[in-house]
């Protein structure tokens, strides 16, 4: 659930609860201060009665208000009021009625008053009251979740905007994160957290980037002597067979590694950006030229090449790169398929696509693409290859899909 | 023939000394910049070695240095660096080649008999080992006067065995020297096998000796007594 829907929710649930709550203490707290008003009036009337009893006859004040009975009695009586439903003959039903009952001796004589008030009137004032009040109290409750909500909106607006920051954050980004000023204390120093984490991310992976081709670049010179010296060593006139074992070992693993320093220094160039000259190559061409110079594996190998040139593939991407993309895919086409195999190549306006038939089932196609990932326990390979290709088409705008459908696998650059 | 290695790594620079003085060429080393200058002055090569990275100064400096002088030496870039950048400013300034590091021997020997044969020449050169004879500049191969009819790949093994001869050349440089520049992936070394299977064929009908012996395995060498 949105962090504002659920802060409206529960406003809007709390408000609720508390408006039910308090309607009915408020009609109870009405109703006391309205009879306690009432008591204070019949007590105020009994104090008239007896007034009036010293002077003129009871028969006299009954005429004067017909909610006042006086008789007269032998017993003396506790002064009570109580609320009591009597019927009145005019409506016609019973009316909820307060009632004081008292006792008073003038002049001698033992008088029994009853001062009775109707409830209807404050019970209407009570209702209307009530009305008004819950329509107020309605309209504030409604109208405080709206602004609340409007507040929310408001106030959350940096906090979502530093969310969307995170989410398009990328650690390889050439700009800088950019976040909303924020005058929220919490939000000021989230930010400062976020851009702190950030900043420290990147400039690791910058870091990160520049070691590996810096290490990459050192190892050059030590690699370029070793192998200078074997050259050497193979020319001693003197050599046994024994000796020449050791050196072509030696030389084996020298020029692996020479060839795995090299993709690596790719690699960190092509993500350093340092190929950043394009031009728009026609890839139907690259692919053609490439095709020429491995001539000699597809006849040993006995491939059979079913070129489709459909349209010309036309990518905006550096020359360079153009090139160790497409011979990297087709390479490992002809590499991986067995002699006499088929390698498709077809090429639209938007796709490229390099297949070949399978020997086996499909490549594990989440770890494919990445690095020292060998799906093939080829001692001359280097695991880098498809990584490389993957980076190339990811810095030109394009995608590099794996499809292993009918024995075959399908290698398809898309233009994104 | 003279030849200037201007390099800061000493086994580096030792190694190729070795390797071009059994080719007959007469080298010198200079490790740092200022050396490279003061030989220059004096001195003229018929190729540099120049290596872009010195402890005092940049090779390309040196190279700036040597044309303006008016000097002709042909110049090779060898560079750890392998960056566009340097390979483009290099060439631009007039080295003749560039060659990344780290390189094998016999394709840095092959760079450096083809920089001098252009300079020296005007690429007018031909190659012969007794009855075998490569004109460089039309690029085709005679057996005692009879045109051979070698593939392009064919011709390049055989002219890189021709310079390199008498000299063990191993299988990665063989692959190397006739991959084309970005092809980093070697399945096997049999297509190197049928190559070489294929000259020593075609040179065999013409009537050419066997020069060529696999080297336990490990290389090739082209044999002249």
């Amino acid at each position: 659930m949105k962090l504002l829907k659920e802060i409206s929710y529960r406003y809007l649930t709390a408000a609720l609860v508390l408006f039910i709550i308090s309607l009915p203490v408020l009609y109870l707290g009405l109703q006391r201060v309205i009879t306690e008003t009432v008591d204070e009036e019949l007590i105020h009337q009994k104090e008239w009665v007896l007034q009036k009893l010293k002077s003129i006859a009871p028969e006299q004040i009954q005429d004067l208000n017909p909610n006042i009975s006086i008789g007269k009695t032998n017993t003396t009586e506790k002064e009570r009021i109580y609320s009591e439903n009597l019927f009145v003959a005019a409506d016609k039903e019973m009316v909820p009625h307060r009632v004081l009952n008292t006792s008073a001796a003038i002049h001698g004589t033992n008088y029994h008053i009853s001062i009775k008030k109707s409830l209807v009137e404050t019970d209407d004032v009570i209702a209307s009251i009530m009305m008004l009040l819950a329509l107020f109290l309605g309209i504030i409750l409604f109208s405080l979740f709206y602004v609340n909500k409007a507040l929310s909106k408001k106030i959350w607006k940096p906090f979502n905007q530093m969310l969307e920051a995170l989410k398009n954050f990328r650690v390889d980004a050439e700009e800088e994160m950019q976040l909303p000023a924020a005058n929220i204390s919490e939000f000021k120093e989230l930010q400062q957290s976020i851009l702190k984490l950030a900043g420290t991310n990147t400039q690791l992976f910058k870091a990160q980037k520049t070691f590996t081709e810096n290490a990459a670049h050192e190892l050059q010179t030590p690699i370029a002597i070793i192998l200078a010296h074997i050259d050497l060593l193979l020319q001693q006139p003197e050599l046994n067979a024994d000796q020449a074992n050791h050196i072509e070992n030696i030389s084996m693993a020298a020029n692996k590694m020479k060839r795995l320093n090299k993709a690596l220094l790719l690699l960190s160039k092509i993500e350093n950006k340092t190929y950043v000259e394009r031009s728009n190559m026609n890839i139907n061409e690259v692919a053609q030229q490439y095709i020429k110079t491995r001539e000699d594996i597809v006849s040993n190998k006995g491939l059979i090449l079913d070129l489709q040139w459909e349209a010309s593939f036309i990518a905006k991407m550096n020359k360079d790169l153009a090139e160790i993309l497409i011979s990297n895919l087709i390479e490992n086409a002809f590499r991986h398929t067995n002699n006499n195999g088929h390698v498709f190549i077809e090429a639209h306006q938007d796709s490229f696509i390099i297949a070949n038939s399978a020997n086996g089932d499909s490549l594990q196609s989440d770890k494919l693409f990445q690095r020292f990932q060998k799906q093939s326990n080829h001692p001359n390979s280097l695991g880098l290859g498809l990584e490389i290709a993957r980076q190339i088409c990811n810095i030109s705008d394009m995608q590099l899909q794996y499809e292993f459908k009918n024995n075959t696998h399908y290698f398809t650059i898309n233009k994104k | 023939m003279k030849i200037l290695i201007v390099e800061d790594e000493a086994a580096l620079s030792s190694s190729i000394a070795s390797y071009l003085k059994q080719e007959n060429y007469i080298c010198e080393t200079a490790a740092t910049y200022a050396q490279a200058l003061e030989k220059i002055d004096y001195y003229d090569y018929d190729c540099l070695l120049l290596d872009i990275s010195l402890p005092d100064g940049n090779g390309l400096q040196v190279l700036q240095a040597l044309k303006q002088d008016g000097k002709t030496d042909g110049v090779i870039i060898i560079s750890a660096k392998n960056s566009l950048d340097d390979k483009i400013a290099g060439l631009q300034l007039g080295a003749d080649d560039y060659l990344a590091k780290p390189f094998h021997l016999s394709e840095l020997s092959a760079r450096i008999s083809a920089v001098i044969r252009r300079r020296r020449f005007h690429g007018e050169s031909k190659i012969i080992v007794n009855e075998i004879e490569i004109d460089t500049a039309a690029k085709t191969v005679k057996v005692s006067g009879k045109p051979a009819e070698l593939t392009r790949k064919e011709y390049d093994l055989l002219l890189f065995f021709m310079i390199n001869k008498n000299r063990v050349l191993s299988k990665n440089a063989l692959a190397e020297h006739i991959s084309t520049s970005n092809d980093e992936v070697f399945d096997n070394f049999d297509f190197i096998y049928t190559h070489i299977k294929n000259v020593k064929k075609k040179l065999a009908a013409l009537g050419a000796a066997d020069y060529l012996n696999s080297i336990y395995g490990m290389g090739y060498k082209f044999e002249v007594r």
